[in-house]
């Protein structure tokens, strides 16, 4: 092929790659953009601090505060601990077509939180409070891996979501829910 | 022939406007209309309709990243929250006080009190009922003095020693046997089935069962207060499974042990006894 040594055919080459990458990347956008609209996408963002070192000790994460909580009011709290390598606790239950808010910490290093199945994915940094609000649509059991790498055992550090149908839905006086199986 | 072309920027500091300037603004507004449209998309508009159980300006300040615009969920449930698992905690002040120890200081300890059970040199008179303890982690060690004292973890033998003593002291007792030598052993993977040996070093995804040495082996990576358990006795080390599977011990702090324990077979805390009771490293 002979170079192309007239400028105005060089503009016309660099003009039609230039609308070739505009449109790569308005696609991209656009993928982007109706995702998150479509599939609710986001990174769930909240700011809230916490020692990860006092952790264990903290009443708000006390073991026996673990897990899913219906307050008086109805409000579905879920409360979790990511630390090497398990979730505590490793079921959790939580009811259909309900908002549901999930509030994860970490005592020691950074750990990965993900809801298979649905749009709960955060990252649980030690020192904060990471917390997603969702509703669960479909009944059934969920996967609930640790998706960032975080010691020797991570790979087998995952927990089960289970969304109960409203109809089966209950939870003991102390308004806790728990799931049927002992992990 | 650069003259010509419209892209061709005028001379620095001359006086005429560059011959592309149009060019210039109109991508800058695009440039800076694309940023505006994706800020409010994404702070504003995304957060605001899919926020469930948030009104509109903390659902902004959320998606921002602004503390202090939380509603944190009232917890009635924290008022009758369970004591903790244990009083230790991985502060500052608990690194300092482990990192300031002196082995020296703990070796007239040793001698005088532990060393009857857990011997001198940290090997133990009766590891079946007392745990070897030389070359243990000192973390691991003052660990388990301080749930003794504070009753975290239950001993008649070892609450009233551990209530005798002092923070520093528990300190300088760990350094002193986490300086000593122990056996040379390596784990006894020939003695066990291969599936226990599998269990120790690669651990069990389908039941969620991180490995054992992920956490008590030479290269762990978890909690600073998990001992080694090379060396140990089988029977002193089933015994603990058994403990922790059965909730009778619970000083594991998130309940690491317990979920772990209960899920073993008997058959398997067995062979895991035999596999950390270790062999001769020559043999």
């Amino acid at each position: 092929m002979a170079p192309i040594t007239n400028e105005q055919e060089l503009q016309k080459t660099e003009f039609r790659w230039a609308m070739i990458v505009t449109g790569a990347v308005t696609v991209l956008f656009a993928v982007i953009g109706i995702s998150s609209f479509v599939m609710a996408l986001h990174p769930p963002s909240h700011v809230e601090s916490i020692d990860p070192a006092t952790v264990s000790q903290s009443k708000e994460f006390a073991e026996s505060n673990l897990g899913t909580s219906v307050d008086p009011d109805g409000a579905v709290t879920v409360r979790i601990i990511a630390t090497q390598f398990a979730f505590v606790p490793r079921c959790i239950p939580v009811p259909q077509g309900k908002p549901v808010t999930i509030r994860v910490t970490s005592p020691d290093v950074i750990h990965g939180f993900l809801i298979a199945g649905t749009n709960a994915n955060t990252m649980v940094v030690p020192g904060y409070v990471a917390e997603v609000r969702t509703v669960f649509g479909t009944a059934g059991d969920h996967l609930m891996p640790c998706h960032e790498f975080c010691g020797l055992g991570h790979s087998e550090m995952w927990a089960l979501v289970r969304v109960v149908p409203q109809a089966q839905w209950q939870t003991d006086a102390d308004g806790k829910a728990r799931c049927d199986i002992s992990r | 022939m650069s003259e010509t072309s419209p892209l061709t920027p005028g001379p620095i500091g001359s006086d005429h406007p560059a011959s592309d300037r149009s060019w210039r603004i109109w991508t800058s507004v695009f440039i800076a209309g694309f940023v505006l449209v994706s800020l409010v998309i994404g702070f504003v508009i995304l957060p605001w309709r899919s926020e469930s159980g948030v009104d509109p300006f903390t659902a902004i300040c959320r998606a921002l990243g602004l503390p202090g615009s939380e509603k944190i969920p009232p917890d009635p449930g924290a008022a009758k929250a369970s004591a903790p698992a244990s009083n230790v905690t991985w502060t500052i002040e608990t690194n300092r006080l482990l990192s300031n120890a002196s082995a020296a200081k703990g070796t007239a300890l040793a001698k005088d009190t532990c060393g009857a059970c857990h011997g001198e040199d940290g090997k133990s008179t009766d590891p079946e009922q007392f745990p070897n303890l030389a070359g243990q982690s000192q973390a691991a060690i003052f660990k388990e003095l301080a749930d003794f004292q504070s009753g975290d973890r239950k001993s008649d033998i070892m609450a009233p020693i551990a209530q005798a003593l002092t923070r520093e002291q528990m300190a300088d007792v760990a350094a002193y046997y986490a300086a000593q030598k122990p056996d040379d052993l390596r784990a006894a993977d020939s003695a066990v089935m291969l599936k226990v040996d599998l269990l120790a070093r690669e651990g069990d995804p389908k039941r969620g069962i991180p490995s054992c040495d992920s956490c008590h082996g030479p290269s762990r990576s978890g909690p600073e207060d998990a001992p080694l358990l090379l060396g140990q006795s089988a029977p002193y080390i089933e015994k603990q499974i058994g403990n922790f599977g059965s909730q009778t011990r619970h000083n594991d702090v998130f309940e690491r042990m317990r979920t772990i324990a209960h899920q073993l077979t008997p058959e398997e805390a067995h062979a895991l006894a035999i596999y950390y009771h270790g062999m001769p490293a020559s043999n």
